[in-house]
């Protein structure tokens, strides 16, 4: 779409930066366009917050097709990367209507001014979301492993069981029974629970360091066999560390989707009924 | 150890993740094949599915869970594990689509909670009123608080999909505005641009001034007609407790407007005949008052009316300067002597008319002494009087037009049968009042028009008994004792005689003055056919009233023959009645009223009576051109709401309610400006002053007498411009935009619109207009 016919293809960074420069370009010009209504129609003595509330509220019912597009992938709609790009773009165009519409940024009244939260809270959550949709998949690339969010749960299993077995493998001894408590008191829990809510809130390498640790001041205690099979255990670890970490990111992304959408449906919902109200209660 | 040393086994392939359950074994790792039923129950089939192959049964449990299980199928083809029952979980997406529905359930029932309780009314509303509407509104009940500005409002919810609700069919909101504004803004006008109709704009020259074209004329014009122009096209409510619901930018003043500029400083249109001296109501040359009275060392506290303006134009509590003072306060020190002597000159309310031959003319009982010639005077108040009678109207119009009798044309029979018509109908006056007492005046007078204010303050300082008395005396029966024509009494040295323009002390030498005797005395009237003695004595001589009300008076020396009705003593109505009054002038035959000062309330209604007499009614100029009204009208004009004659000027200056508005409060303050001849500088022997002033359209131009400083509307003087001018000069010379920019401009003092002009105008009158200066002309007659 941008390359010039005859010219050898542009990189991928550069088009993705002409690609933004070209829609924040497009974003611009719709805001000039739009402010420059609103100063005529104000100009006029009409209501501006006409002009600038049905624009919002057009971008408001179109943010959320995606979804449909999303859910209909076989009908000729275009590609979803197109939707996302129309998607965050409208979404931008969306806040400065807003703030057009809105210059104190919340509205006054009880109804309206829960109306400015919700929008708020949407577009703060859609920011997030570029944020994390853009950061997350790169961090998750950076970890060993490819996990899809419904098997965690099996992989989880299976490095618990692995965990377990190594022990019984292992003869009557003075360093396993060091090995076997440390395993029992540490261990064990690790291994067989899932990750707590502060670690899936912030992940941090923290609880992997610590057990490791562990491990390593044990290692003094251990002979040869048993400081193999803390090696393992050890490994183990970080696979569980890992996985934990997999599932803290995406469990992130997948609760900020259903965030988002909750939002974005009681928006609509309640702009809907603002619309009404306007339009009934707006006389002459 | 590394982690790829080990060798976990692969994931299970059998997840469905479109699914609404999943095993609940899945999160142990151990899933089954089979998965819950659609209803979420667990299918309790075993860990394996077998398949059936040439009559056998076969394990199908895939490796990642296992592989084949040891015992195998059984016979019947059903799993030989035995099953381990779960509790299946929702999956994340159909968990995800329950927070949606959840989510939406919870909006739409939140939102049904707040539209359908009572607090609706309160939730809703989109911010605070303003301060003025929320004290108002505050009393009003939660439901119906809304509904005073919003017709909607007193529907419900359900209505809102209807075409109109039933509360309020056909009401708009600006119409429930002026259910509360409506004193202040009439109703028919009030969509109209500036409140003003298609005929008082006509009243106003809409013709663009010149002024350099910019490219804000370019812009478009408002996008609603002039003659619909709602409230809320200016006036946004829900902006706060401090929002000013009068707040406009001036971008959004000039909308509307076909010349459009910049600003104050920046493109304004010049204007030339501000400020105008017109509202006031009051006739004062502030030139000849500065340049010739207050500079005559003689006059009465001329330097301080020369050095103060204040000592006219106080201040009020407001800091507005009133436009006048008192006449007490502020001219009475000149004017009053000469008011006085002018106003004691009066007005005849009823005189007998002297005829050559009354009983010829079937006069009987007329009074003697007005019988031998046509003479006497029918002023204009009995005139107007006589003229309630149609018959004597019409003979009213056959005398000369002054109703003097002297002039009569002997030769003209139509004169020779008036007189003696109109005579009678004096007769019958006469004896009308004395009966009906002052109904008997101030029905006359409301019968043809006058108002009734000014018929009832006439007769209310009219004793019907001295017109009785009068009655009885001179249209007596003709005895011997008969009524003669009082010679006048002497006057003391430097009294006015009744009627006359005050005291003539020129004609009096020092040895008259100090006799008290008067030349024009009744010496020589001695002589006159009046002062017959064969006419008969005083036939109420001896009267002990008479004798009492004459004692006070000097002694008439030089008097002429004493009358034959002894006792009945001459009436000195200027040494008796300082204060003004009816009385009888027994010389004349005649009931006058004597004035003595300002604003007497005879000389007051005899103006408001002239006022409402059509234009063409002699009665009307003989009434103007009285002394004693002159003397009002030199001072006096015409108010501009064409109802009459305006007495009271309004108080302060600036603050009339048009388009244009001023106080003088902050400027005063201003040590530059306290000074008011600063702005107010007077134009003598300014070419400016020269430059007319146009009048409203439908006026038409008179002589300066007729004019007052009174104005209405801006001024155009272009070249179509055919509006009648204000002729005389100015007193003040205009004052120029540039001495206003000096202060209101950008960085300055404000130059916004609304700063000066007004949008809400209220003429001061109705169509037609009123010129300044002159009497009203009720119906265009």
């Amino acid at each position: 779409m941008f390359d010039s016919p005859g010219t050898a293809p542009a990189s991928p960074v550069s088009r993705f930066v002409r690609r933004r420069r070209w829609s924040l370009c497009l974003v611009g010009a719709a805001a000039v366009s739009l402010a420059s209504g609103l100063w005529l129609v104000s100009q006029r003595l009409g209501h501006p917050a006409f002009l600038s509330g049905g624009t919002l509220f057009a971008c408001l019912l179109l943010l959320p097709l995606i979804g449909l597009r999303r859910r209909f992938p076989m009908l000729p709609l275009g590609t979803m990367s197109t939707w996302v790009q129309v998607h965050l773009y409208t979404g931008l165009f969306a806040l400065v209507a807003y703030l057009l519409h809105v210059p104190r940024v919340v509205a006054d009244g009880i109804f309206e001014g829960g109306l400015s939260w919700l929008f708020l809270g949407v577009s703060a959550s859609g920011f997030y979301g570029l944020f994390v949709s853009r950061t997350a998949p790169r961090r998750l690339t950076a970890v060993p492993g490819n996990y899809r969010f419904g098997q965690i749960g099996w992989h989880r299993q299976r490095i618990a069981e692995l965990a377990s077995g190594m022990l019984h493998d292992l003869q009557s001894t003075p360093a396993a029974e060091v090995l076997g408590t440390f395993y029992q008191e540490n261990l064990h829990p690790f291994f067989t629970s899932r990750p707590g809510f502060a670690y899936v809130a912030l992940p941090t390498g923290t609880r992997r360091r610590r057990l490791l640790a562990g491990l390593g001041r044990i290692d003094r205690y251990l002979e040869a066999d048993t400081q193999q099979a803390a090696g393992r255990l050890a490994a183990l670890i970080r696979m569980r560390d890992d996985l934990d970490y997999h599932f803290a990111l995406q469990l992130r992304l997948r609760l900020w989707v259903v965030f988002h959408a909750v939002l974005s449906l009681a928006l609509l919902l309640a702009s809907t009924v603002h619309l009404l109200l306007v339009l009934r209660f707006a006389g002459h | 150890m590394r982690r790829q040393d080990f060798a976990p086994p692969p994931p299970p392939t059998i997840d469905r993740p479109a699914d609404r359950w999943i095993c609940g074994h899945a999160a142990e790792g151990n899933p089954c094949p089979h998965g819950p039923a659609a209803d979420g129950q667990c299918s309790e089939r075993g860990a394996c599915h077998p398949r059936g192959e040439a009559g056998s049964w076969k394990c199908s449990r895939p490796a990642c869970l296992g592989g084949k299980c040891e015992p195998g199928p059984a016979g019947d083809g059903s799993c030989g594990l035995a099953p381990t029952p779960c509790r299946p979980r929702r999956s994340w997406r159909w968990r995800r689509r329950r927070w949606l529905v959840g989510g939406a359930v919870a909006t739409v029932g939140t939102l049904l909670v707040v539209l359908g309780g009572p607090w609706s009314s309160r939730l809703i509303r989109p911010g605070q009123l303003s301060q003025s509407h929320a004290q108002i509104l505050g009393t009003r009940l939660a439901s119906d608080r809304c509904a005073a500005c919003h017709p909607a409002a007193s529907n419900s919810p359900l209505d809102w999909f209807r075409s109109a609700g039933r509360g309020h069919e056909g009401v708009t909101q600006s119409q429930l505005c002026l259910d509360c504004h409506h004193a202040a803004i009439p109703r028919r006008q009030a969509f109209a641009a500036h409140n003003l109709t298609e005929p008082q704009w006509q009243r106003i020259d809409r013709r663009p001034t010149a002024t350099a074209t910019s490219w804000r004329d370019a812009l478009p014009r408002p996008e609603f007609a002039t003659d619909q122009v709602a409230c809320a096209a200016c006036h946004r409510e829900h902006h706060g407790a401090a929002a000013n619901l009068s707040a406009i930018t001036n971008a959004q003043c000039q909308t509307c407007h076909q010349n459009r500029f910049a600003g104050f400083a920046d493109g304004h249109p010049d204007w030339e005949d501000w400020p105008r001296s017109a509202a006031s109501r009051i006739v004062f040359d502030h030139r000849t008052h500065f340049a010739k009275h207050f500079a005559d060392p003689r006059a009465a506290d001329a330097a301080r009316f020369r050095d103060d303006c204040r000592s006219c134009h106080p201040a009020t509590a407001t800091g507005e300067p009133l436009r006048t003072v008192s006449y007490a306060a502020g001219c009475a020190s000149c004017h009053q002597a000469t008011l006085a002597v002018e106003a004691q000159q009066g007005v005849t309310l009823l005189a007998v008319p002297s005829l050559p031959d009354p009983a010829q003319a079937g006069l009987s009982s007329w009074p003697a002494a007005a019988s031998g010639f046509y003479d006497g005077r029918l002023g204009p108040l009995l005139r107007l009087l006589l003229r309630a009678d149609r018959e004597v109207a019409d003979a009213l119009d056959q005398l000369p037009p002054d109703g003097d009798l002297a002039k009569l044309d002997p030769d003209d029979p139509g004169q020779r049968r008036a007189a003696p018509q109109v005579a009678a109908a004096v007769a019958k006056l006469f004896a009308a009042i004395s009966e009906r007492g002052r109904p008997a005046v101030i029905d006359r007078l409301v019968g043809q028009g006058v108002p009734a204010e000014a018929a009832q303050r006439i007769g209310r300082q009219l004793s019907p008994q001295l017109v009785r008395d009068a009655r009885q005396r001179w249209f007596a029966p003709q005895r011997s004792n008969e009524v003669q024509r009082q010679p006048a009494p002497p006057r003391p040295a430097g009294s006015a005689a009744p009627g006359s323009a005050g005291p003539d002390t020129l004609l009096l030498d020092a040895s008259e003055a100090s006799s008290g005797t008067d030349p024009l005395g009744p010496g020589p009237r001695a002589e006159t056919p009046r002062d017959d003695d064969l006419l008969g004595t005083d036939p109420l001589q001896g009267d002990p009233l008479q004798a009492a009300s004459s004692g006070d008076r000097p002694a008439a020396s030089g008097a002429g023959p004493p009358s034959t009705t002894a006792g009945r003593e001459p009436f000195d109505a200027d040494a008796t009645m300082p204060g003004g009054g009816w009385f009888q002038d027994e010389t004349r035959l005649a009931i006058h009223y004597r004035a003595s000062e300002h604003a007497d309330p005879v000389l007051q209604s005899l103006l408001e009576i002239a006022a409402s007499l059509p234009r063409h009614a002699p009665e009307r100029q003989a009434l103007l051109s009285l002394p004693a009204t002159q003397a009002c009208l030199q001072c006096h004009s015409v108010g501009s709401s064409g109802s009459g004659l305006a007495w009271t000027t309004p108080a302060a200056a600036g603050l009339a309610a048009s388009f244009t508005r001023f106080s003088h409060r902050p400027h005063l303050s201003l040590a530059s400006l306290a000074d008011c001849q600063h702005c107010h500088q007077l134009a003598t022997g300014d070419p400016a002053a020269a430059v007319p002033r146009a009048l409203p359209v439908g006026s038409s131009p008179a002589s300066s007498h007729d004019f007052g400083p009174h104005d209405f509307g801006p001024h155009d003087f272009g070249p179509h411009d055919t509006r009648p001018r204000d002729l005389r000069p100015r007193d003040f010379r205009p004052l120029g935009r540039a001495t206003c920019v000096a202060c209101h401009r950008p960085g300055g003092a404000s130059d916004a619109c609304t700063q000066c002009h007004q949008y809400h105008i209220r003429p001061p009158h109705e169509p037609p207009p009123q010129v300044a200066g002159r009497l009203a002309d009720p119906g265009g007659r």
